[in-house]
Order: structure tokens, then C-alpha cells, then sequence
């Protein structure tokens, strides 16, 4: 899950370094919390929210794949 | 050295918002980084579902022109990480003191199929990916294969995102706008048939008994398909209704109606 999940996110920012990624898992759910730099909130984001539900979409259909249900969180 | 100076601009079409960001920075256009927010929506029939492109322009660090793009750039210091991936990406298809628009969309190609790849093998999908480049300059990339399903999801979802980052990424690494359309076996084809169809149909029974017609809430794209579907049809107007994601189409007879824009609301 981590791994797909910085495969998709890392291009889209300009400080991929100072990307983390925490993955913690209960029962079926698995959550990623992500952290960016502060001038990349926008760009992990997007204009309503845009890029950060593709993302969720993406991470869904691994997911679906896979059994479990996944939430991202990104933190500020 | 001005650092990280960016500037937000929106305009009718991505371009005119970049030339707006460029003449506010003075600067031209290879001194800067072009990010995306919304490629806009140029508007059906009358304009409907007009929404203006957004971009972010930001200037780069160090302004690395065509003429001084050699070996020694990988020497820079203190760059910000923007710029080292730029010219990362740049360094298979870039020869000092050249760079053509056309080398400029092979590495935005090559860098997005990779990611394209990439993400898609991440889900747990090995279907075949074929792309190609259509008459108006948009790229489309085939995703076909028996596993490819889980790249659709529900009502296209995970597809339209795909396509969505897909689009993100490959013009980060150009300047000129590099349209990407993702297709998983052939579903995007068939969905624009059942699109065009239905509103045929829905404009038939709109002839026969004279009364208008809702159709189910769709996206900007398949609206618009609607709208342009419709727009030769004698006797029938096309306009949308309501907000998204609730947004969708009236088909209603012409005679005595008024068509009224609520996009200005």
C-alpha cells in the first residue's frame, strides 16, 4: 500500500524527499496518513480537492484488489 | 535570484492564463515551471460548462536555458528539487543548445508512460499498454489485458483518475499542454456510445411527446458529448441544470422555450 502510494504522490511534488508516509492497519482497514512538505499541500491536494481524491481512487482500486478497505489522510 | 516567486493566473484556455502569469512576471516562458490546476473547460453549445484554465507559474530557481543545458548542470548546488528533476528527466532527450517542442513532448511521454506504468503494476495490473498519438495531438494510452478491469472501478472512477494523474504528471515536464486520454479496454469507447446513444434516444421520445427530459447527473465531458450530440438535432435544446456532482442535462423541445444559463448562479 505504502509503496503504490509514494509511486503515485512523489511526481506530483516539488520536495518529494520530505515525503512520509505511516501506514497502520485494523482489521480490514488499512490507513495511510501522509505527510509533505508545506509548500506541497496544494500540489498533493488540488483545486477542490481534485488530486487528493484520484489519489484515494487509485488507492481504492488496489484495495478493492486486495480485500481491504483503505482511508488516506493527509496531514497538515 | 528571486526564489520560489510563483504566481496563480486563470484564462479562457491554459495558454492565455500562462502568457497573463508571464507578462505579470516579465519573464519568457522557458524561465519558468508551469503547473496545471485546471486545464478549464472551453464550453459546449453556447458555452455551456465554460470554466477557465488555471495555472500556476513558478520561476525557476536557476534559469537553465536551452544554450547552457550540458553535463555540468548535475553540478548545481542547492537546487530546489523541482529543478534536479526536471533536468533528470530531461537528460536522455535533451542535447546541449537544442531542445524542440517535439523532444520536449517525447520526454513528457516517456516520463508519464513510466509513471503510468508504474502505478498500474502497483495496483497489481499487468495488462498491455499501447499509446499512440491521435490527429489532434492527444495521447492515448490503451490499457488492455484480463486483469485490466480494476483500473475502471465503479462508474469509470479509478480510470478517470487515472487518466487525471496521468495528465498531471506528463505536463509537469512540458511547456505546451499534452492532452493524455487513458482508455481499459475499450470501456471509455463504449460508454461514449451509450452516451451518444442515449441522448438520441432521449431526444426521439422529447420529439414525440413534446415534453422535456432529465438525464442522470454526468461529468463535464460527458455533458458535454451530450450537448454536441444534440446540437444538429431540429427541434431540440440541450442545456444542464443543478451543481455537481448532481449536475446534468435538460433535453427539451425548442419551440417556446427560453434557455436559461444557470452556470451564472
Amino acid at each position: 500500500m505504502k509503496e503504490l502510494l509514494s509511486t503515485v504522490v512523489k511526481p506530483l511534488l516539488h520536495h518529494p524527499e520530505e515525503l512520509q508516509i505511516e501506514e497502520s492497519k485494523e482489521g480490514k482497514k488499512i490507513k495511510l496518513e501522509v505527510r509533505v512538505d508545506p509548500d506541497d499541500m496544494g500540489r498533493i491536494i488540488g483545486k477542490g480537492g481534485k488530486r487528493a481524491n484520484a489519489i484515494r481512487s487509485v488507492m481504492k482500486a488496489k484495495g478493492t484488489i486486495d480485500g481491504v478497505r483503505v482511508v488516506v489522510d493527509i496531514v497538515e | 535570484m528571486a526564489r520560489n516567486k510563483s504566481l496563480e493566473t486563470s484564462g479562457k484556455t491554459v495558454d492565455i492564463a500562462v502568457e497573463k502569469a508571464l507578462e505579470e512576471l516579465k519573464v519568457r516562458k522557458n524561465e519558468v515551471d508551469i503547473e496545471i490546476l485546471d486545464e478549464g473547460e472551453t464550453g459546449g453549445l453556447l458555452g455551456f460548462g465554460r470554466r477557465p484554465a488555471l495555472v500556476r507559474v513558478s520561476l525557476k530557481a536557476d534559469i537553465v536555458t536551452p544554450d547552457d543545458t550540458s553535463d555540468d548542470d548535475f553540478d548545481l548546488e542547492d537546487e530546489d528539487a523541482e529543478e534536479i528533476e526536471a533536468l533528470e528527466y530531461d537528460e536522455t532527450d535533451r542535447e546541449e543548445g537544442e531542445e524542440t517542442s517535439e523532444r520536449g513532448f517525447a520526454a513528457a511521454e516517456n516520463a508519464m508512460l513510466d509513471y503510468f506504468q508504474d502505478v498500474l503494476s502497483g495496483i497489481g495490473i499487468h495488462g498491455r499498454i499501447d499509446s499512440y498519438v491521435d490527429e489532434e495531438g492527444s495521447l492515448h494510452i490503451d490499457v488492455s489485458g484480463s486483469d485490466s478491469g480494476a483500473a475502471i472501478g465503479r462508474h469509470g472512477e479509478t480510470l478517470d483518475a487515472l487518466q487525471y494523474l496521468a495528465n498531471v504528471v506528463a505536463n509537469k515536464y512540458v511547456d505546451d499542454y499534452l492532452r493524455v486520454v487513458v482508455d481499459v479496454a475499450g470501456y471509455r469507447k463504449r460508454s461514449e456510445e451509450r452516451i451518444r446513444d442515449l441522448a438520441n434516444r432521449t431526444a426521439d421520445k422529447v420529439m414525440a411527446t413534446g415534453r422535456e427530459m432529465k438525464l442522470k447527473p454526468m461529468n463535464p465531458a460527458e455533458r458535454r458529448l451530450v450537448h454536441i450530440c444534440l446540437r444538429e438535432h431540429p427541434g431540440i435544446v440541450t442545456y444542464s441544470e443543478g451543481r455537481d456532482p448532481r449536475r446534468h442535462i435538460v433535453v427539451a423541445p425548442s419551440a417556446g422555450v427560453e434557455v436559461i444559463d444557470d452556470k451564472r448562479k
